[in-house]
């Protein structure tokens, strides 16, 4: 596949039962799945638009039960995004991600230019909130990265995180939208309708 | 730089774990010692291993230790089916955790994780209360088995419970009998351990509704940590991923069917046998060697099968509760032959071909699995030296000789051939054969030889470790009277006794043309196996070449979709430019006829 070499791979990690399967699954499949079912490791492609041209974003969604040390370093070094998921229920969700992070830092070295998002995922539970937006915002300050919150089940914020997580690579211009040179014609177009109407 | 400071090694109770926050802690003290490593990870290393060194004694260093060690360690505390951690995690989780969502999938509090390993490395015994988290214990269960060095199904045995895997998926019956006699294959103290385990996820399953913990989610989460290659090669793991959880959630599922052996009381009585089996076989090697002496290329392998039998010798004699933990790996350790002919492959091949008799028999596969200990005990360097591993083969003995195939290895072959046939055992050839190959049918000969070895050991007088011809020929004599043979002359060390040397070199032939045969059977089913596996993967390739095939049919297609909206979107544009030329030209005209009527208009006032 010629896309192969430029696809574009976003890793999620976070511990386990967070709900990193099911923002992935929100994202891909549009589905909700009350199941519980732990991943070893899935991967999923989708098509979006990147430096005019289209290719593939890799969604690998990683196992959060159980480390193999191994295949987390491969994740990284292989991606070009990250996603780290915590349960908004959970703070010892929140606490597991710090490794993960240390270990980013330490393959990728220079963290600043790598889109990361910090995603406090099920906030529909706000009543058993564990914890609160502000002390993860204060985190992702200190990590130099951006943080929402979303709620796979809902489907609250979902598209966003991933058009924002996108919109962070600065290296390239990547996109969710496919058709994004239709849009540039038609701005242009609107350009030239908005010269035709001073007049 | 992770560095840190050890000066409290002696007084102070334990060792940070490193971090700078602990650093303080440390008391100061005049003995201070300052080390330092190159990164974080060999600093942990380090730190285990003094860690163990200092703690071991004590009960302590239970992480990442050989899981043989701690279980020979507590055997003091009675008999056990599990190391005692693991039974006061189960024990804990019984009691409060079997109904709690998630569990041994969700996190536990990591600090207090790395809390309960130290002190369980410092030989504390931290006691559990109310306040402890559930997800906590189980985190720590967890760490404990894949901290340990050696999974509890050992690196040797991965490939085989894959294969074991793969048939289950085929032949559900089948594949329940192989993995049951795969798993009564290991070694004790691994049996009693995943067996407990099993027996456990058993009851955590139980409340699945509850815990959401169905059979396959505890085996996802937990197959990793009981099965895993020894190279941690991601393609590796994720070939196996699959199987390994289908292989867990037959293990927990039909744990009563798979580990049928009565409940073991330690780990003491089956572990001497094979190291018994050890002794006699370098013996019995030395004799052969006299009886031929044009073994080419044999000299050093000679020679290290009779250190090896002092040392088996020693290692026998040597009380074992005395703290000497791992007196005997350490002594074979001492000598280099041994590691030589762990090492070369060269001595390894050669080797066989010298002892004579059931040497013919190197597997690749285990071969290769013996080479990989080798390698595995190289990288560890604060783990098992190759010394140690000799202490495994032992164990593994038992049961299938030629798991353990390389020099060391092979040799105990012969005794049990020699053995069984001095013993009178009905027909030598199925006795041959169950030492041979595991076959489950044989195993009783195997074990029944065993017993009479072990018979010979009691009556044996303690013997010298100095001349390890001696207990040989006592045990020899031994086995001949209990066989009854009557022709036996009193003093088999005797160079004389030609006829039956005789009759035992024609017994170990035949025993010889049977090993061999059911060795090319062995042979046959493992490249009928390979062949299916082969044959598998290429369908699984040309599965997935079709899948990708299929996408990029529609990739394709999307891309000329994507022209043909380019085409229109440049039809569109092509259209508005056109307008918009047309829009100039309007314009123009337009200004003209301004210019011309802003002129006309001059013009009518500059008449004026």
């Amino acid at each position: 596949m010629p896309e192969q070499s430029n696809d574009y791979r976003v890793a999620v990690f976070g511990a386990g039962g967070v709900g990193k399967s099911s923002l992935v699954l929100r994202f891909v499949k549009g589905t909700f799945r009350e199941s519980y079912i732990p991943t070893v490791e899935d991967t999923y492609r989708q098509v979006i638009s990147c430096d005019k041209s289209i290719c593939t974003l890799q969604i690998t969604d990683t196992t959060g039960s159980h480390q193999f040390p191994a295949m987390q370093r491969l994740s990284i070094s292989k991606g070009h995004a990250f996603i780290l998921v915590y349960s908004i229920t959970s703070r010892q969700s929140l606490e597991e991600l710090k490794p993960i992070y240390e270990q980013i830092c330490e393959i990728k070295g220079d963290v600043e230019s790598i889109p990361i998002m910090l995603v406090g995922n099920k906030c529909d539970e706000s009543p058993s909130r564990e914890v609160q937006s502000s002390e993860a915002e204060a985190l992702a300050r200190t990590w130099k990265c951006a943080f929402m919150e979303t709620s796979a089940k809902l489907n609250h914020n979902v598209k966003e995180l991933f058009q924002e997580l996108l919109n962070l690579e600065k290296r390239r211009t990547v996109s969710l939208q496919i058709d994004g040179k239709k849009s540039k014609q038609q701005k242009r177009k609107e350009k030239l309708k908005g010269k035709c109407v001073i007049m | 730089m992770p560095f840190w400071p050890i000066r409290h090694l002696k007084r102070s109770g334990r060792l940070p774990r490193g971090g700078a926050g602990e650093r303080e802690k440390v008391p100061a003290n005049p003995e201070a010692l300052l080390l330092m490593a190159s990164s974080q990870r060999d600093m942990e290393d380090w730190v285990q291993a003094i860690r163990r060194v200092i703690w071991a004694p004590l009960g302590g260093g239970i992480f990442g230790q050989r899981l043989e060690d701690t279980v020979h360690h507590e055997r003091k505390y009675g008999p056990r089916l599990a190391p005692l951690l693991v039974e006061q995690c189960v024990d804990f989780i019984r009691e409060r955790g079997l109904t709690e969502e998630g569990l041994f999938r969700m996190p536990g509090q990591a600090n207090l994780v790395r809390d309960l390993q130290d002190s369980f490395d410092c030989g504390e015994k931290p006691l559990f209360d109310s306040t402890t988290d559930v997800h906590t214990v189980a985190s720590l269960l967890k760490l404990y088995l894949r901290e340990l060095p050696e999974p509890v199904v050992p690196f040797a045995r991965y490939e085989d419970f894959l294969s074991c895997a793969q048939l289950l998926t085929k032949d559900e019956g089948e594949g329940t009998l192989e993995l049951a006699k795969q798993v009564s294959n290991l070694p004790q103290a691994n049996y009693n351990l995943l067996r407990y385990i099993c027996k456990f996820l058993d009851e955590v399953q139980a409340y699945s509704n509850v815990n959401k913990m169905s059979v396959q989610n505890l085996a996802t989460v937990f197959g990793p940590n009981i099965l895993r290659p020894q190279v941690e090669d991601p393609v590796t793991i994720m070939e196996g991923t699959s199987l390994v959880q289908h292989l867990m959630t037959v293990l927990i599922r039909k744990h009563g069917q798979l580990f049928t052996a009565p409940a073991p009381e330690g780990s003491t009585s089956p572990r001497r046998g094979p190291q018994c089996a050890v002794g006699w076989g370098s013996e019995e090697v030395t004799r052969d060697s006299q009886g031929e002496p044009c073994d080419p290329g044999l000299p050093a392998h000679r020679t290290s099968s009779l250190d090896g039998a002092a040392v088996a010798v020693l290692s026998r004699t040597a009380p074992t509760g005395a703290g000497s933990r791992c007196s005997p790996g350490k002594k074979v350790q001492t000598l280099p032959s041994w590691k030589s002919s762990f090492r070369q492959p060269g001595s390894r091949s050669g080797s066989p071909k010298g002892g004579g008799s059931s040497l013919e028999v190197p597997i690749i596969s285990s071969g290769g699995n013996w080479f990989m200990n080798g390698l595995s005990s190289l990288r560890g360097h604060r783990r098992a030296s190759s010394g140690d591993r000799l202490k495994d083969s032992g164990s593994v003995q038992r049961l299938s000789t030629y798991d353990n195939v390389p020099a060391p290895g092979v040799v105990p072959g012969i005794p049990s051939v020699a053995s069984m046939v001095w013993s009178g055992a009905s027909s030598s050839e199925s006795s041959v054969g169950g030492s041979l190959s595991s076959c489950t049918a044989c195993r009783a000969s195997d074990s029944s030889a065993r017993s009479s070895l072990h018979t010979d050991w009691a009556l044996e007088p303690s013997p010298l470790p100095s001349s390890s011809e001696d207990p040989k020929s006592l045990d020899l004599d031994h086995s001949l009277d209990e066989a009854g043979t009557g022709a036996s002359n009193s003093e088999p060390s005797e160079p004389g006794s030609a006829t039956r040397e005789h009759a035992r070199r024609s017994e170990a032939l035949q025993g010889l043309v049977t090993e061999l045969r059911a060795e090319l059977c062995r042979q046959r089913t493992e490249y009928e196996r390979s062949v299916k596996r082969i044959e598998e993967g290429s369908a699984d390739l040309r599965k997935r070449m079709s899948q990708l095939e299929e996408e990029l049919d529609q990739e394709k297609k999307k891309y000329i979709m994507l022209e043909i909206k380019l085409r229109n979107s440049e039809r569109a544009r092509e259209d508005a430019e056109r307008r918009n030329q047309l829009l100039q030209r309007e314009m123009e005209e337009f200004f003209s006829t301004l210019g011309s009527l802003t002129a006309g208009a001059k013009g009518a006032r500059a008449p004026k």
